[in-house]
């Protein structure tokens, strides 16, 4: 089935009687009522689909996999192994393939309403008019809820995200995860692909942090081949919490990253750091809202992109100050390096703020690699192919410093600097 | 022996035409100074030595070692023992100085037939040169030149020199924004390289520099041509008259 013959299938896809669940009939009207989003709609101007439209994708990705290619994925792939990892083979848990924890909690659940906060507070970037979400919603029908129990020790938990099918597959992971108060995990999605056909992977995550819980959250799509993935992740924070989201991206097809956040009370901090690098043909899109409900919050967004060859990269930056939401410190910066003249950026921040006493900064900047920088590196002795390496390396490097889970950062780091070749 | 060898070199930038017949000879060992007034083409000499591409060469010829320089990247330029101390050294943060320059090294090293230096051998002879240039520890670990002071910038180009071990060190205007003791010391670092088979040629606008650095030869660079070429004291007779009869003597020329 291709993307745009959906719609027109939906009754098949979708038995009224499949499920009582208000969220996947209201999702099902959606889809009867909307039409995949193209150039003309604002959010995705700049994000073509169009490469996907031609792909005829299975629903039905069978391929199983086993414990032994887990272990093998685990020895292969830059993995921390200190952390609890989950495996979510084609979207669905394989269970019993992680130690039990008195630290958390997993099951398959029937797919829970939307915080009410991630509801119609933007009224065009809402996850409400989002069709991606609704589409997940419909395909996925149940969904993967992680619990992480009040109180409860420092816990490091990886979410293997792995495709892997014979033939072009439509995938729709679906994961709730809940940090109670005063817990603190460091959480991340990382992406695999073992798949040789195309793969669409869209994801749908509600995350909440409760009452004072930490979490330090990673989203990692790295070397994913044949891989599209349209990644839709809702954030709802509660009282005192706080967020660090970590986002990295490198040689992948199609990257749609959707962040959406929400401080639903006071006291909140998010400190968000993206690097995303593309080769080729890559798209990759960051979408950010962050929606400062309440007073006393504060976000800070840095965001870096590297574009080789003919890739393209999307950021748009939207901050919705409420009324109400005073004392708010909002900041976001973007900056992006061209390295080709056929690499593309589209870059937009979007303020709009409704109280009168916060503090909210944007900076936007895009350039080439720096000549004079270049010059003097090469009147050392050093290659013109090193020299370059170099100074991309260190334009990265201060979003990768932030990144604070050190398994996670270091095996970034070596890939980047990987081959400075002497 | 002559190391370096400069036949009527003409060069342009953007159509204008900055170097007009220059011709210079430098042996092993030599210290040689470039004197002229502003927009005499100091700079652009020291440029179109280096490789930078914004000038076009459009006449002549550089001899480097007996090899064709001209023909050859900025980058080879430098593993052959060219090096130039920048005038304005650009800040480059987020590449530390050190692994910048153990690449730097490594790459020359490589292209001399010899294998890569070691962290811990290089960290000793960092730790070396960096008494030369009078270099603290912490600006090995700091971004190349980040948040560095007009003087600490000419000291770190001096300490690269060091590391480098170049044939020949062009010094563009190295004294420029340099106060009596930063001066001193760049002129001590640059005293401590001399050496048999390493060259020198001191970009300069004034003789000030030349009382610590002591030339064999000096030269005044005039409307993109060496109009005048003499010893030591020439740079004193430069310093006493100012450049402006050496513009109404060559004016025509």
């Amino acid at each position: 089935m291709k993307l745009n013959e959906i719609q027109e299938n939906l009754n098949f896809l979708y038995k009224d009687g499949d499920s009582n669940e208000r969220n996947i009939l209201e999702s099902v009207d959606f889809l009867k009522n909307n039409k995949v989003p193209n150039s003309k709609i604002e959010l995705w101007k700049y994000t073509s689909l169009s490469s996907l439209q031609g792909i005829d994708f299975s629903l039905d990705a069978k391929e199983e996999l086993n414990q032994l290619s887990i272990t093998k994925i685990l020895q292969d792939k830059d993995i921390p192994l200190n952390s609890i990892i989950i495996p979510i083979a084609n979207g669905k848990l394989m269970n019993n393939s992680f130690e039990a924890d008195d630290r958390f909690s997993i099951e398959i659940r029937e797919i829970e309403k939307l915080n009410e906060y991630a509801k119609n507070y933007h009224p065009l970037q809402s996850v409400e008019f989002d069709y991606f979400y609704h589409l997940n919603t419909v395909l996925a029908q149940k969904e993967i809820h992680l619990q992480i129990h009040k109180n409860s020790d420092p816990i490091q938990i990886v979410l293997l995200f792995i495709s892997q099918s014979d033939r072009n597959s439509f995938i729709s992971p679906r994961v709730r995860i809940e940090l109670e108060e005063n817990s603190n995990a460091k959480i991340a999605y990382k992406f695999i692909n073992l798949s040789e056909s195309e793969i669409l992977s869209n994801l749908f995550s509600e995350i909440v942090l409760k009452q004072n819980a930490i979490l330090d959250f990673y989203v990692i799509e790295d070397g994913l081949e044949n891989f599209q993935a349209i990644n839709n992740i809702n954030i709802v924070q509660e009282r005192d919490s706080k967020l660090t989201s970590n986002s990295f991206t490198n040689n992948t097809k199609f990257i749609r990253n959707f962040l959406r956040l929400y401080f639903t009370d006071e006291n909140c901090e998010a400190i968000l750091n993206g690097l995303f690098i593309g080769n080729n043909k890559d798209l990759i899109d960051n979408h950010i809202l962050i929606e400062h409900i309440k007073p006393n919050c504060h976000s800070n967004q840095l965001y870096k992109g590297i574009l080789n060859d003919s890739s393209i990269g999307i950021f748009n930056g939207a901050i919705l100050v409420h009324p109400n939401a005073q004392k708010t410190n909002a900041f976001q910066t973007n900056r992006n390096i061209l390295t080709s003249d056929l690499a593309k950026i589209y870059t937009k921040p979007e303020l709009e703020i409704y109280a009168d006493d916060v503090k909210c900064s944007h900076g936007e900047a895009t350039g080439f690699i720096d000549d004079e920088m270049l010059f003097y590196l090469r009147s050392r002795g050093i290659s013109e192919e090193n020299a370059k390496k170099l100074l991309l390396q260190a334009f990265a490097v201060d979003v990768l410093n932030k990144f604070q889970w050190v398994e996670i950062k270091e095996p970034i780091e070596s890939h980047i600097s990987a081959n400075l070749e002497v | 022996m002559s190391l370096l060898k400069i036949t009527n070199l003409k060069a342009n930038i953007e159509n204008k035409e900055i170097l007009n017949g220059i011709n210079l000879e430098i042996n092993s060992g030599e210290i040689h100074a470039i004197m002229g007034p502003n927009g005499s083409g100091k700079t652009t000499l020291a440029s179109v030595l280096t490789g930078k591409k914004e000038f076009q060469v459009t006449d002549g010829t550089v001899e480097f070692d007996g090899k064709n320089l001209l023909e050859m990247p900025p980058e080879e330029r430098a593993r052959l023992g060219l090096f130039l101390a920048f005038q304005y050294p650009v800040e480059i943060p987020g590449v530390s100085n050190a692994n910048f320059l153990r690449l730097a090294l490594n790459e020359k090293r490589k292209y001399n037939g010899l294998d890569p230096i070691e962290p811990a051998a290089f960290f000793k002879i960092m730790r070396e040169k960096a008494k030369i240039a009078k270099i603290e520890q912490d600006f090995l670990t700091r971004g190349v030149n980040e948040g560095f002071s007009g003087g600490e910038k000419k000291r770190n180009e001096i300490f690269q020199m060091a590391i480098l071990e170049p044939k020949l060190a062009i010094l563009d205007e190295t004294d420029s924004g340099l106060d009596i003791d930063a001066l001193k010391i760049v002129a001590e670092g640059v005293n401590a390289m001399r050496d048999p088979s390493r060259s020198f040629l001191i970009i300069t606008h004034y003789q000030r520099l030349l009382d610590y650095i002591v030339p064999d030869f000096v030269h005044v660079l005039f409307n993109g041509r060496i109009v005048l070429s003499g010893t030591k004291e020439l740079a004193l007779e430069l310093e006493e008259k100012g450049y402006d009869w050496i513009k109404e003597e060559f004016a025509t020329a």
